[in-house]
């Protein structure tokens, strides 16, 4: 049975209408195979536009229908829903798009005429040869895998959490909480951090809909969105998680002390150990490479000392599948190490600390119990806090990571509080205090501390190193000249970079990372979420350095955008313009399975023929172009459309 | 050959040269649209080498392809794949005495109308130089 096609030609007021001759249009497209109407209309993509299209497309029972106006990008969707209401498959329909790539930019009537009749007749061509795809569904499962399990993580996590979808929380520390659960206070306000994170702890701990795993990483993951396969290997505790109430009785009895290298080894912990006061979950775990028993020694204090019988020697690495419909990579970020340059002076002299380190110094929960004191137990006359350790400069990280210059002045803060005598300076380059809030912390530290500014004429342009009984910090100022200065401490805001393990997570992802070692986008500007492979999301300082409310944003954001496509019990739309491979053709040369971006080109067993997964293939066609068999096509993409869009087109 | 008015080919990615191309219309940039003819792929790695011979074949003048920008791409890879190709291609198009400078292959991001014009522009005009491209 022949085609039915109609052809309609939108004015879209005078953007078409006065820059060619619609006359000769119509006429034109009246010639071709097939086409049983030709119109054109004022505002076809108008509620009265669409009303007349879906009438006509009934009253004249149209088969095919093409629309030259505005480009498809901007209204293919309109008109396919037109084509839907009508009844008849959205996907037979084809656009030209005879405004932006035509009218607006042809001076000439006839010139612009001239194309536009050209750019008809390769879409009357085309969509002559159309199929009508059929969104198909599969059974997909709705639960999450969260990975990390610091502020990012547990805000996707509780957010995504709810009756008939579940989350598993995993996390390769003992305990949850991340690097927010080590701070003292926070910027700008100085609201305790762990008593903002605590109560977040206990609801995801608490929770019904998650599950925690701690002490587990991901080693594999297979499928796709809506059916992913991963497998976790989690360490083993020696210590039974439901038994165990933390009570301490067994650090006691432990013979066994590890030190904890910190500012000149003041800390130290037993064998069997919680890694901090407050860590959540509060059970202890047995350090296996420390503790006697795994030494091969007869040692028994903590099971004997242990009121609940929680100790569990017994216990080995367990590996689980889990199976969910997405993954978040929640897994936060590393610190620049300033050994890698020599002016930093860290390691070269005592007294010299990171940021992170300063924030263990201030922790009421740390090793000096909040007090600020230097490795001789006094606490420092003055205190230097240098900006842009590793940051802002093309030897090490030309970024700037944004958070540190309000922290150094939540830290210079912090000192004032404790050591109102005490000299306190700050080396900076320039000062970024982005936020509505920042501003204010900067006068309020400015005006109440007296904290003196040192300028530097470049990020690295400072020398620090062991002086006469104290620290020696060498800057060159704006005026290009050099300064000497000295300190009892120093304290580094070193750059964040991406975690150590980012590598082998993106590689057991399958994700890509960006230039600058994070995970990548899949659009850094529209979806700053989503990872380039569908399903795996991402927030908080794995996509990029970040504060703590930008990474619980973060961690909501991959929330809304799993559950805006997967619901528990609801099946999953899949893309209908998929390639599909004839078997009959196929030689089972392979050549599509290594250029297969998604994966989803496999040689079952057995089969002389591959097979395309119609879940993982997102219709790209690189596999349909590559086959020297030509035994791929491209849904809605077909060899033959295409030849023949050409062939109208070249007249 | 004065007066010769070139017809160039151009497969535009859906994702991002595509978007270019409206961009320029938009912005309404100064290209030479009169002698382009545009296809729309979703990705510039679906053309078939077959899709730029047939092109010639029927009458093109030059043809050029546009894909998103390196680490762009709506599947990760697929313009990396397409400008792999492009090297055989030419091989495949000297053999049937077509020149190398009658195809192009760009990248041209979502939004860069100012590179599509560029492109286009450039192109046109090199063919021009050229004169028409004889099927014979």
């Amino acid at each position: 049975m022949p085609q039915r096609i109609g052809v309609y030609i939108c004015e879209c007021g005078p953007n078409i209408k006065d820059a060619v001759d619609m006359d000769n249009l119509l006429e034109d497209a009246r010639e071709h195979k097939d086409v049983v109407l030709v119109r054109s209309f004022g505002f076809l993509c108008s509620p009265d536009g669409k009303e007349f299209l879906k009438k006509d497309i009934q009253a004249h029972k149209l088969s095919r229908v093409v629309i030259a106006g505005c480009s498809p990008k901007e209204n293919e969707q309109t008109f396919r829903d037109v084509l839907k209401n009508a009844g008849l498959n959205p996907f037979l329909l084809q656009i030209a798009n005879i405004r932006e790539q035509c009218a607006w930019v042809i001076q000439e009537k006839s010139d612009a005429t001239e194309k536009a009749g050209e750019l008809i007749r390769g879409a009357i061509n085309r969509v002559r040869l159309h199929e009508p795809l059929e969104i198909k569904t599969i059974e997909c499962c709705a639960d999450v895998l969260v990975v990390g399990a610091g502020v990012a993580g547990i805000s996707t996590a509780l957010a995504v959490a709810r009756k008939n979808r579940k989350v598993y929380l995993i996390e390769k520390e003992p305990c949850i909480g991340g690097r927010v659960a080590g701070h003292e206070d926070l910027y700008p306000d100085m609201v305790c951090a762990s008593c903002l994170i605590e109560s977040q702890l206990d609801a995801i701990l608490h929770h019904n809909d998650i599950e925690v795993l701690t002490l587990t990483e991901m080693v594999e993951v297979r499928g796709y969105l809506g059916n992913f396969m991963v497998n976790v290997r989690q360490k083993a505790r020696f210590v039974d998680m439901e038994a165990c109430i933390g009570c301490g009785a067994c650090f006691e009895v432990c013979p066994v002390t590890v030190p904890m290298p910190f500012m000149g080894g003041m800390a130290g912990r037993k064998a069997i150990y919680i890694p901090y006061s407050g860590a959540l979950p509060n059970v202890a775990l047995i350090d296996g490479e420390n503790c006697l028993r795994f030494q091969g020694e007869l040692c028994h204090f903590c099971l004997e000392s242990c009121p609940f019988g929680a100790i569990r020697y017994e216990e080995t690495e367990r590996v689980r599948v889990l199976k969910v419909g997405a993954v978040v990579v929640a897994t936060g970020f590393g610190s620049f190490d300033p050994q890698k340059d020599v002016r930093y002076g860290y390691g070269k002299a005592e007294n010299i600390i990171t940021s992170l380190e300063f924030e263990q110094l201030v922790n009421s929960n740390g090793p000096t119990e909040g007090k600020i004191l230097l490795t001789n137990g006094r606490p420092p006359r003055n205190i230097a806090f240098v900006h842009c350790v590793g940051s802002r400069t093309e030897k090490f990280n030309d970024y700037c990571s944004g958070v540190c210059c309000l922290y150094t002045l939540k830290h210079a803060h912090q000192a004032r509080l404790q050591l109102p005598e005490a000299g306190i300076c700050q080396f900076h380059s320039d000062l970024c205090l982005p936020g509505k809030d920042a501003q204010r912390f900067y006068r309020k530290v400015l005006k109440e501390d007296g904290i003196e500014f040192f300028r530097m004429l470049r990020p690295d342009t400072i020398e620090i190193r062991k002086g006469t009984g104290s620290i020696l910090i060498t800057h060159t100022d704006t005026q290009g000249e050099l300064e000497r200065n000295e300190f009892d401490m120093v304290v580094l805001a070193t750059a964040m970079e991406s975690g150590v393990e980012t590598e082998g997570i993106a590689g057991i992802l399958d994700v890509k990372l960006g230039e600058n070692g994070f995970f990548q986008e899949a659009d850094a500007g529209l979806d700053p979420v989503s990872t380039v492979r569908e399903g795996i999301f991402m927030a908080g300082c794995a996509q990029g350095p970040k504060d703590i409310p930008s990474s619980v944003a973060q961690g909501h954001a991959a929330a809304g955008r799993i559950m805006g496509k997967l619901a528990p019990g609801e099946p999953l739309a899949l893309e209908p313009m998929v390639c599909e491979i004839d078997p009959e053709i196929c030689s089972g040369c392979l050549v599509c399975i290594s250029l297969c971006a998604f994966k989803a080109i496999a040689l079952e067993d057995d089969e002389p023929e591959v097979s395309i997964n119609q879940a993982m293939c997102r219709g790209c066609g690189v596999c349909a172009a590559a086959c020297p068999s030509g035994a791929i096509s491209a849904g809605h993409f077909s060899t033959g459309a295409i030849f023949s869009e050409l062939r109208g087109l070249m007249g | 050959m004065h007066g010769f008015e070139p017809k160039i080919i151009l497969f535009l990615c859906n994702w991002c040269s595509y978007e270019g191309a409206d961009a320029a219309g938009r912005g309404g940039k100064e290209f030479p649209s009169r002698n382009l003819r545009e296809i729309r792929v979703m990705c510039s790695g679906r053309v078939d080498p077959r899709f730029v011979l047939e092109a010639f074949r029927i009458g093109a003048d030059g043809v050029l392809i546009l894909g998103c920008a390196p680490g762009d791409c709506h599947y990760k890879t697929g313009n990396i794949e397409a400008l792999k190709r492009i090297p055989l291609l030419e091989r495949i198009l000297q053999q049937n005495g077509i020149k190398n400078d009658r195809i192009r292959f760009d990248f041209v991001s979502a939004g860069d109308g100012e590179k599509f014009a560029r492109v286009t522009g450039e192109m046109v005009k090199l063919l021009k130089r050229l004169g028409p491209f004889d099927h014979a």
